[in-house]
């Protein structure tokens, strides 16, 4: 190659170059710190409980400084190319909706606001993304973080889309965990009994019907039915629920699946809350007649006992049940179900041996069942109440050994773990020994995920406090929550329980 | 053939590679290749600095595309981009600079060091030719599997090609491994170089074979992994694609050491005698 060809070469290569490209090294820089940022979600999603809260910090850390060094923030340099201003604010958006949505998990719940805020104010997202802000916080407040803090997140959401022509305006095609959210409001301002749940039903079903209006015949209307079904049944009107689901259940096209779990609702709703067993029994029997060996036939026949229990014909209802237990392919929910219900008809009869017996083999056959969780705890008031104190230690023994193996680290229990810690807590108190179970708990060396150790820890402080009226140890189980699980949601509880302390006595 | 002769000679070959690691002036032409390549490498990884990207980023979207100039496709597509320019690369210089380093080999051997001085630049166009067929062997032969590989090619099949190919590629570069130490020794042309060359090779078959297969099996490793470099992207980290690469250029410096030692070697008794 002569001198000559090399000069040109650069020099084409330099001409072709000469721009700086900072529109394209900002994307970069950008993609780069985004891959890094999602790399410690990945690992806080893979191994939540492994990971810790360490990974949680790097993560927000790491979206922190993608939202701060937002290149639009003060609108887009002139001389960049329109398609890379567009991919930059298209990975701000995702920053800004994963660091919510971590905000939200850390119960960071102001700044979360700050961000929905702030995304909204910069105008940098369409209607679309700030809803994905705001359902991705929603819709993991119920789940991780206390109901309260969910509501918070659901009531401006709500608001945006009550009041969103974009949103009336649209083809109807709306995502269920979106069409979810007035649903889910209600619910949870019902259930933690707030000042103004009675308004939020009724706004709810106000969207719900609007819904079904603007959209009729296509399955959102379908769905906010539905909605409006379970929001009449938050307003204790189950007579107009059931009213509702005749008419959801007469429509033509409803996959079997769905009617059958429909109609066991309904035959529910008859059976428990109208006190009509006649209109129960029919319709349990329409989902048998429907597919026999359904989850919802099996539910509706166990319903069918319970109904002939309360009815006075005990011995149907425990040849239905002893069915139930034998048949293959009842799910555990159900077959567990009846083993404990037969086990308290057995115990009503005064066979409290057998009763015990089929106790015992419901937690062998079906652990991780809610009524597995139960039954310990009906053996230990038996023990407690009898005053049999070989036989009460032993159960006790054995119901710790049961709980603290679905607790373990290595555990396939994919319940509930709060739920486990409260029977547990409860099979101690039930035994009389609430000292020994506070400081079980207490000692947090369980080889149990951090997340329950630390929940047990504020299970055993809630025992010194109200049950043992021990303010001193509940202080410091606290103060050593606060201290080994810094920033973490259990440690602002600690901190949150210590300051009521502090006012309570 | 003396099996046992064979792997004596290519065991004396390890021998050998480990005194030329200690020549600086053998080392120097390996080095300075390295070096080249390592500069390679970061130019392409800092491309996005606002020093290189003028230049920079015009070569990334030539090479790589416009999934090259973001991040991850930036790394995962470099293995790809990179031997692009490495194959024509080492064709030429490479295999010029390998050779130099050969010749020093050979000023520096028992039999080799009382041959009268020759000049490398009138021999170069041979030597790149050389270079060419030697490096040329080895991509179509890699490219063999490459092309008859699909995605529904049981695993089992894949391997077997693969390690055909590498087979392949080291039974023909055996005749042509010992060019280089020809061309020191009795000048010549390309087409000398390699009858020579090839006729070397079949008094020392075994051994010539074992020496190309060593350099090969000793890159399989790492070119695997490199192969897929979405999932080391996905699995552990894009910046490690680079790391890897380099971690390959050091090795290569190596194996080139221990293939031009081990065929200088094994040819100058030979080449001597005559």
């Amino acid at each position: 190659m002569t001198k000559r060809t090399a000069t040109a070469l650069l020099g084409i290569l330099l001409v072709t170059g000469c721009t700086t490209h900072d529109d394209l090294r900002t994307r970069y820089r950008l993609e780069r710190m985004l891959w890094h940022a999602q790399f410690f979600e990945r690992r806080i999603r893979t191994a939540f409980f492994a990971a810790g809260e360490s990974a949680v910090h790097q993560a927000i850390a790491a979206y922190q400084s993608m939202v701060a060094a937002d290149p639009l923030r003060d609108g887009a340099p002139s001389g960049w190319d329109p398609d890379i201003i567009n991919d930059i604010a298209r990975l701000e958006v995702q920053a800004r909706i994963a660091l919510a949505q971590l905000y939200v998990t850390n119960q960071r719940y102001a700044d979360a606001g700050s961000i929905y805020d702030e995304t909204v104010r910069l105008g940098s997202t369409n209607f679309k993304d700030l809803l994905d802000t705001r359902v991705g916080a929603a819709r993991r407040s119920p789940v991780m973080v206390d109901p309260r803090d969910a509501m918070e997140q659901c009531a401006p959401l709500f608001r945006d889309v009550d009041r969103s022509d974009v949103f009336w305006a649209g083809d109807g095609a709306i995502r269920e965990s979106f069409l979810n959210i007035p649903l889910a409001r209600a619910r949870l301002e019902t259930e933690e009994r707030a000042a103004d749940a009675a308004e939020s039903v009724d706004a709810a079903i106000d969207f719900y019907t609007r819904v079904q209006r603007t959209w009729p015949g296509l399955s959102v209307d379908w769905q906010a039915r539905l909605a409006n079904v379970q929001l009449l049944m938050l307003r204790d009107e189950w007579a107009g629920a059931a009213r509702e689901l005749e008419v959801i259940l007469s429509a033509p096209g409803l996959r079997t699946l769905t009617l059958s779990n429909l109609e066991f609702v309904l035959g529910e709703i008859y059976g428990f809350r109208l006190n009509d067993p006649a209109a129960a029994r029919r319709h349990f029997e329409s989902v048998r007649a429907r597919d026999a060996r359904s989850a919802a036939a099996y539910a509706a026949e166990y319903d069918t006992a319970v109904l002939d229990l309360a009815g006075g014909d005990e011995a149907a209802a425990m040849t239905s049940l002893r069915k139930l237990e034998t048949t293959a392919g009842v799910p555990a929910a159900v077959a567990s179900r009846a083993m404990f219900t037969r086990g308290h008809i057995l115990d009503g009869r005064g066979q409290w041996d057998d009763a015990y017996a089929m106790y015992r083999r419901l937690g062998q056959l079906y652990p991780f069942t809610n009524a597995a969780l139960e039954a310990p705890l009906v053996v230990t008031r038996h023990y407690a109440t009898t005053r049999n104190r070989e036989m009460l230690d032993l159960v006790v023994k054995r119901a710790r050994d049961y709980y603290a193996s679905l607790l373990g680290r290595n555990s396939n229990y994919a319940g509930n773990r709060a739920a486990v810690q409260t029977a547990l807590v409860e099979n101690f108190v039930a035994a009389g020994e609430a000292a020994a179970g506070a400081k079980f708990l207490a000692a947090g060396d369980q080889p149990w995920d951090d997340a329950s150790i630390a929940g047990g820890m504020l299970k055993a402080a809630d025992l010194y406090h109200h049950t043992l009226n021990d303010d001193i140890a509940a202080r410091t189980t606290l103060e050593r929550v606060i201290a080994r699980f810094p920033g973490s949601r259990e440690e602002r509880a600690a901190r949150q329980q210590l300051a009521a302390l502090a006012t309570s006595r | 053939m003396n099996v046992e002769r064979s792997v004596g000679r290519y065991l004396k070959a390890f021998v050998y590679t480990r005194a030329m690691l200690m020549s600086p002036s053998v080392m120097s032409p390996l080095l300075a290749f390295a070096l080249l390549q390592g500069i390679l490498v970061s130019l392409w990884v800092f491309f996005a600095t606002p020093a290189l990207a003028p230049v920079m980023v015009p070569v990334v979207r030539a090479l790589a595309g416009e999934t090259g100039l973001h991040y991850p496709g930036h790394l995962t597509g470099f293995p790809d981009a990179y031997r692009r320019v490495y194959v024509p690369l080492v064709a030429t210089l490479g295999f010029s600079l390998w050779t130099l380093a050969a010749w020093r080999m050979v000023d520096r051997h028992r039999n080799g060091r009382d041959l009268p001085a020759r000049s490398l630049a009138p021999m170069l166009p041979h030597v790149v030719v050389i270079g060419v067929l030697f490096v040329g062997v080895g991509v179509i032969a890699a490219e063999l599997p490459e092309h008859l590989v699909g995605p529904k090619t049981p695993a089992m099949l894949g391997r077997l090609l693969i390690g055909a190919s590498l087979a392949v590629t080291a039974v023909v570069q055996a005749f042509l491994v010992y060019a280089p130490v020809v061309l020191r020794v009795h000048g010549g042309n390309v087409w000398s170089a390699v009858v020579r060359s090839a006729a070397c090779a079949r008094g020392r078959y075994l051994s010539s074979v074992l020496l190309v297969a060593t350099v090969l099996v000793a890159h399989v490793p790492l070119d695997h992994i490199l192969s897929n470099p979405d999932k080391l992207a996905a699995r552990v980290n894009p910046e490690l694609i680079p790391g890897l690469m380099l971690v390959s250029i050091v090795l290569e410096i190596f194996t080139a050491c221990f293939l031009f030692a081990g065929a200088t070697d094994m040819a100058l008794p030979h080449e001597g005698a005559r």
